[in-house]
């Protein structure tokens, strides 16, 4: 075996091997500097570093995103059905404060008159449009007659013509078959308010001297009591005098509208108020 | 007799049911509708027994039908009973004429008699009535045929299943059926 028979090869590694760190320690001892020869390892590791953190962020933050979006989603929908119930609830809540509104109108105005009002609810209609009836929700069991009055605040609503135990059949003074005893209130002159159409009524049985205007107000008579005296059933809109005859044609808006028409008074008894002298 | 049972039953049930639908029409789609222009839902009543039904049987259906009308609207007797028999004429003369039959031939006859009815009621008005119908309501009367129309299809096959529930046949389809 030679002793001194060396590989250079091999120790030229291991010598580059030990000399390396060597080198670098005492490079890094030298100048406390960053070596130059670093630079591009920083470079390049602070790039990849930023760039795996920025995806990173990226992904977490899409992720996130994602998630919130799923989760607003969800949020979304879950308040949109609270809005929905919210909104529902405050129309009930205005149909209600709308009908206590109502309510509290017609018992204080059930308080105040000094007749036997029946407060009831209409529940239907007429099945044809040619006729003017509804019916309510109040009948022979709580104690409504045939021929009874009907009335909201405003005015004449119509009466009773058929009643059953439970129920009743309404008249509309707009219907063809109505009649109602009434005058005019400024200048007292008495007739027969007769339905018409759907909106209007007719005066009828005036005599050609009666004073009648557009725009007076025609008022029930009380003389059956089935309505107290001088609630308002229309306003006069036509007046119209034939050259020769012996009466006139007098044509009334109803005061009040079937078409708004919710809840009602049936007049029990009229005590024979006279309301144009309470007023 | 078991037959007997089943004719009576027939009308009887048929008879509950223009009650039914009457008050639909006059309750149900007031409460939701308020003052728009209703479908004359027991016309479908009549438009069936006019179309499958001998026209004995048809006019006495048409008189139970006026008993349910007049109950629950202001027109009299004598004024319901013309107008549902002037209906079920012009749907008798239609029936074999224009009319076939099924569900589609049902809702055309159903949009006719909704257009009838209102024409037949102001002219037997101012043939009955002392105080005839001074306006015609031509929203109403363009309305109410289209919404009887298509309120009558679900009404045809319930009034079929009624049929065959009370041993009646019910009307065939035709191949020119499209619904």
């Amino acid at each position: 075996m030679n002793f001194f028979n060396f590989d250079l090869k091999k120790i030229f590694t291991i010598a580059l091997l030990v000399a390396i760190p060597l080198f670098s320690v005492n490079m890094q001892q030298q100048n406390p500097n960053r070596p130059w020869i670093l630079e591009p390892f920083y470079y390049l590791t602070a790039t990849t570093q930023n760039s795996y953190a920025g995806l990173s962020s990226g992904v977490r933050s899409t992720t996130k995103d994602y998630l919130n979006l799923v989760d607003t989603n969800k949020k979304n929908q879950k308040l949109e059905k609270e809005l929905a119930e919210l909104k529902a609830q405050l129309g009930a809540l205005t149909e209600l404060k709308l009908e206590n509104e109502r309510l509290s109108r017609l018992l204080e105005f059930k308080q105040k008159a000094n007749m036997n009002l029946l407060g009831a609810r209409i529940i239907g209609r007429d099945l044809l449009t040619e006729y003017d009836t509804v019916t309510i929700d109040r009948g022979e069991d709580h104690g409504v007659k045939k021929g009874m009055g009907v009335i909201t605040i405003s005015g004449v609503v119509g009466y009773a013509i058929e009643v059953e135990a439970k129920i009743s059949k309404i008249l509309l003074i707009t219907d063809r078959y109505a009649v109602v005893d009434g005058i005019v209130q400024r200048s007292r002159a008495r007739g027969i308010i007769q339905g018409q159409s759907k909106d209007s009524c007719a005066l009828t049985f005036l005599k050609r001297s009666d004073d009648v205007q557009d725009g007076d107000t025609v008022v029930t008579s009380g003389i059956d009591n089935y309505f107290p005296k001088g609630f308002p059933i229309g306003e006069v809109t036509n007046v119209k005098k034939d050259e020769y005859g012996l009466g006139q044609e007098v044509t009334l808006q109803p005061i009040v509208s079937a078409a708004n028409l919710e809840e009602v008074f049936v007049i029990l008894n009229a005590n024979n108020q006279d309301l144009e002298r309470v007023n | 007799m078991r037959e007997l049972s089943f004719k009576i039953l027939n009308y009887l049930v048929f008879a509950i049911a223009t009650c039914v639908l009457a008050g639909f029409q006059a309750s149900l789609w007031y409460h939701v509708f308020g003052f728009f222009p209703a479908p004359y839902m027991w016309l479908a009543v009549l438009s069936y027994w006019a179309l499958y039904r001998s026209i004995t049987e048809a006019v006495i259906m048409s008189y139970l039908v006026s008993f349910a009308v007049v109950t629950m609207s202001g027109a009299p007797l004598d004024m319901a009973f013309g107008m549902n028999l002037a209906v079920l004429g012009v749907l008798y003369m239609l029936r074999d004429r224009v009319l076939w039959a099924g569900p589609n031939s049902f809702m055309l006859a159903c949009g006719i008699s909704a257009l009838i009815l209102p024409l037949a009621t102001f002219i037997l008005s101012h043939i009955i009535e002392e105080t005839a119908v001074v306006d015609f309501h031509f929203y109403d009367w363009l309305m109410r045929p289209i919404l009887t129309a298509a309120f009558s299809l679900p009404l045809f096959y319930l009034f079929s299943a009624i049929d065959r529930l009370t041993n009646k046949e019910p009307p065939k389809h035709t191949e020119s059926e499209v619904v």
